[in-house]
């Protein structure tokens, strides 16, 4: 498993239109992909998840992915909540 | 028995096509309808969890089945009116019933904030029939979800 904390962009926060972002690039890759925020966890091909955990702006999440492109689709679902709405 | 969504808002009925934000307009969520809103209630579209309902009381989400989820939303880039003229009436985690009143907005207050009301109703994850054809009263038949039984 490969789990990584981050922190988003000032500007960016898991509502309607970054979680759909979210969701399509989780959906690239095999790994099953969770995103916890204060002990709440979502799916991250689940967008009502994602809406759900109330992932605001600049607050802090942990991103864990199991499966044989763990580390490439933390990284890079990384970089989506860290880069913020562009 | 296919699962019918009840309509949460009372208004004309607009292509979702026509919502000028991406993720509803190129149906990046899933296919759905938009309301012009006309009263500033929403009801409960279906009978179950919220799963997601922001404190600023601008959208919601229920999970219907695996992978079968809803999202209304009360006009467009509302987040950033922070809940003013939004009035909770639910809570996430709750079970609702259909017809069930969860948010009461002011289409006033979306309009001083230079936002646009349209409110689309988003399905994720399956195909819908629209059942409601110009005109919608809240409570009303708005789409059936294809393929999906509870």
């Amino acid at each position: 498993m490969t789990e990584q904390s981050v922190t988003l962009h000032p500007e960016m926060a898991l509502h309607a239109r970054p979680a759909a972002k979210f969701v399509q690039a989780a959906k690239r890759f095999d790994a099953r992909i969770t995103v916890e925020k204060d002990g709440k966890v979502a799916n991250a091909i689940s967008p009502i998840s994602l809406m759900g955990i109330d992932a605001g702006k600049g607050s802090t999440v942990i991103i864990r992915a199991e499966g044989a492109d763990e580390v490439i689709a933390v990284e890079t679902l990384m970089k989506i909540l860290v880069d913020g709405p562009g | 028995m296919s699962i019918i969504i009840y309509s949460p808002i009372t208004g004309k009925l607009v292509p979702i096509e026509s919502v000028s934000d991406p993720v509803f307009s190129e149906k990046m969520l899933g296919d759905g309808v938009a309301i012009l809103p006309e009263e500033g209630v929403v009801l409960a579209p279906a009978s179950g969890t919220i799963s997601a309902l922001p404190a600023s009381g601008h959208a919601f989400g229920m999970i219907l089945a695996p992978g079968v989820e809803l999202l209304v939303h009360v006009g467009i880039d509302t987040v950033d009116m922070n809940g003013e003229g939004f009035t909770l009436l639910a809570a996430k985690d709750q079970q609702i019933e259909t017809g069930q009143r969860m948010i009461e907005f002011s289409i006033d207050a979306i309009k001083a904030a230079g936002k646009d009301t349209i409110s689309p109703v988003v399905l994720i994850g399956a195909e819908i029939n629209v059942l409601a054809k110009d005109y919608v009263e809240a409570g009303e038949p708005l789409f059936e979800i294809i393929g999906v039984e509870l």
